[in-house]
């Protein structure tokens, strides 16, 4: 028995240092259904535990500390998940003196408290309808109520906070700037897309899983496109890709930056360096609305739209698991510890 | 192949694709003949035909020896009842037309309340994109993805369904291989883009006064879209588009429509974009 104490010792030893290198990583996704999200357990890719949720859910974040997923319930009801607990423990709902008001885009602010949201809003009036401009508002996550607001072009849906928050990117048809680092908000800019020809759907974004890249998929009448926003630096980029494209939902970027994935009705892979396609995959599951990559680059994740997730292994592309979901499901997000 | 022809009202019917001016992009021989007549509506319950017109449809195909097929849109319950009395109507007549369904819950009532009439399942059903702004003649590397769409085929063929239809969307491979035991049904030139309950032609012809946006959707509608298209400009597209009722339509060009007809065992033409 003695001689095994030396191997011991060491195998005790280099799990402690890989830990501490945090080399070891352990990837949770959760699956953003409908009154449901559903936890995956990223290394035996078994569905884990289920949390009932009120409403449809779309825009999702996880809190700094990682101890919480904000989802945005049928899109005015702020959702706050204890993810040790595997339950809702608090709501916010963002309707107010009779507007109706509808979450496009979410983004925690640093602080911790509040977030950045674009909100559409509506009311009636006498019988009339009121339409409210659409507005990016900074809102208190724990009651929903606007702290401070200004108004953003129509068609704006999603956003990219930047610099820490000094500064709120609105993304429509073009990209409004906004700094915050003031009392009061103001439009410093704007990065012009729709004058270039471009289309965008920027529903899903994988600013987190991609290490504060945020990234989503344009069109060109011709070609298909990356856009990418540093969110540590602000600096926008764009690369259009070779060739004529491919069409996708949401796309996310490989571990190592060296591929990107894309997802709708193929799984496709685009090469960073080639700014071309490397493969497209006809999905035997049907149509994609998210994608998500495990932290160590080995498995590529399709789900929503339908209520499957398939897992594909990256080196030979092919499937190598599917599971049934309870619901139809609108996103996927990683959670890596 | 076979071919269809789309209609308004009996006054457009005609004998063979060439007669209305074959679309480019589609080879059909001189001699070929309309087999099936569509008549109905894809997009909206108010046009929904009355019993007479069916009526009458479906007695000309008779004496024609054409098969008359029924569109049906997307319906409330309202609809539904209508879409129910209209064939209680055909069907004490002896008339038993193949049905097209875009909804779900049309797909209900078909199959429990009328199981002997054949149903085709339409194109909205087909959720692909339609983005007149891209150029439509371009097609990446995932083009003519037959796996599209595999799973709803599935689906339908195991309820019954005989066939599945579709217009030329900007990927071609909704029809699939055929392996499905379907009949691949292509829809052409004009590719519906965008349609919904919020219908301008309505609103443009309402009444004026107070609450007709908050109750314009429960109002009537006297269908002044009937018969009628206009074209639209807007500098983003490269492709034109028709406002016909409460859809959007754009003509798709002759290369896609060469692409989807490879796929197709029948192709039904559209005289003009009709909701």
């Amino acid at each position: 028995m003695n001689d095994y104490k030396p191997h011991i010792r060491l195998l005790l030893a280099l799990v402690s240092l890989l830990l501490s290198a945090g080399v070891y990583a352990k990837d949770m996704f959760y699956y953003i259904g409908n009154e449901m999200i559903q936890v995956i357990d990223g290394d035996s890719d078994a569905i884990v535990a289920d949390i009932p949720v009120d409403g449809w859910l779309r825009d999702s974040e996880f809190s700094a500390d990682k101890k919480f997923l904000f989802a945005v319930a049928n899109r005015h009801i702020l959702t706050k998940v204890d993810l040790a607990a595997n339950r809702v423990v608090a709501t916010a709902d963002v309707n107010s003196d009779g507007w109706d008001r509808f979450i496009y885009g979410f983004d925690l602010a640093p602080d911790g408290k509040t977030a950045y949201v674009i909100l559409l809003s509506r009311k009636t009036r006498q019988g009339e309808a009121v339409v409210g401009t659409p507005q990016l508002a900074q809102i208190d996550i724990g009651d929903g109520h606007i702290i401070r607001s200004i108004d953003v072009p129509w068609s704006s849906v999603s956003i990219a906070t930047v610099k820490n928050a000094s500064e709120v990117l609105v993304i429509g048809k073009d990209i409004v700037k906004v700094d915050t680092s003031r009392p009061e908000m103001r439009t410093t800019g704007t990065y012009p897309m729709f004058s270039k020809h471009w289309n965008i759907l920027p529903l899903w974004d994988y600013t987190d899983e991609n290490g504060g890249v945020y990234m989503v998929n344009y069109y060109t009448p011709d070609v298909m496109g990356l856009l990418s926003i540093d969110t540590k630096t602000g600096k926008i980029s764009d690369m259009p890709l070779d060739g004529p494209p491919v069409f996708a939902y949401s796309v996310i970027r490989s571990p190592d930056k060296k591929k990107v994935y894309a997802v709708m009705d193929e799984l496709s892979v685009i090469d960073l360096a080639s700014h071309s396609y490397d493969a497209v995959i006809p999905l035997h599951t049907g149509t994609a609305y998210a994608v998500n990559i495990s932290s160590d680059g080995k498995k590529v994740y399709t789900t929503g739209g339908g209520s499957v997730t398939t897992i594909f292994d990256t080196r030979t592309l092919k499937p190598v698991k599917v599971l049934q979901m309870q619901t139809d499901g609108m996103d996927l997000r990683r959670l890596t510890y | 192949m076979e071919y269809g022809l789309r209609i308004s009202t009996l006054d457009d019917v005609c004998a063979r694709p060439v007669d209305m001016g074959t679309p480019e992009g589609l080879e059909a021989p001189a001699d070929s003949v309309f087999t099936s007549i569509y008549f109905g509506t894809e997009f909206c319950q108010e046009l929904l035909p009355g019993g007479d017109d069916a009526l009458a449809v479906c007695s000309y195909c008779r004496a024609k020896g054409r098969q008359a097929v029924l569109l049906t849109p997307i319906v409330t319950q309202r609809g539904l009842e209508r879409i129910s009395r209209l064939l209680q109507t055909l069907v004490e007549n002896r008339f038993l037309p193949v049905v097209v369904f875009n909804d779900w819950g049309v797909f209900e009532l078909l199959r429990h309340a009328f199981p002997t009439l054949n149903l085709r399942m339409g194109r909205l059903l087909n959720r692909g994109l339609r983005d007149p702004r891209l150029d439509m003649e371009r097609h990446g590397a995932g083009a003519d993805n037959l796996q599209r769409g595999s799973r709803i085929r599935r689906l339908a063929a195991a309820a019954g369904v005989v066939a599945v239809e579709s217009d030329a969307d900007l990927e071609a491979g909704f029809l699939g291989d055929g392996s499905e035991g379907l009949e691949r049904t292509l829809h052409i030139p004009f590719t519906f883009v965008t349609t919904g309950r919020n219908c301008l032609e309505k609103a443009a012809h309402a009444n004026q006064g107070r609450g007709m946006f908050t109750r314009g959707l429960r109002s009537g509608c006297s269908a002044p879209c009937r018969g009628n298209c206009k074209q639209e400009t807007r500098p983003d597209m490269l492709n034109p588009v028709w406002r016909s009722g409460n859809t959007l339509f754009v003509k798709a060009p002759p290369a896609l429509i060469a692409r989807h007809t490879a796929l197709a065992d029948r192709v039904v033409l559209h005289v003009r974009p009709l909701p």
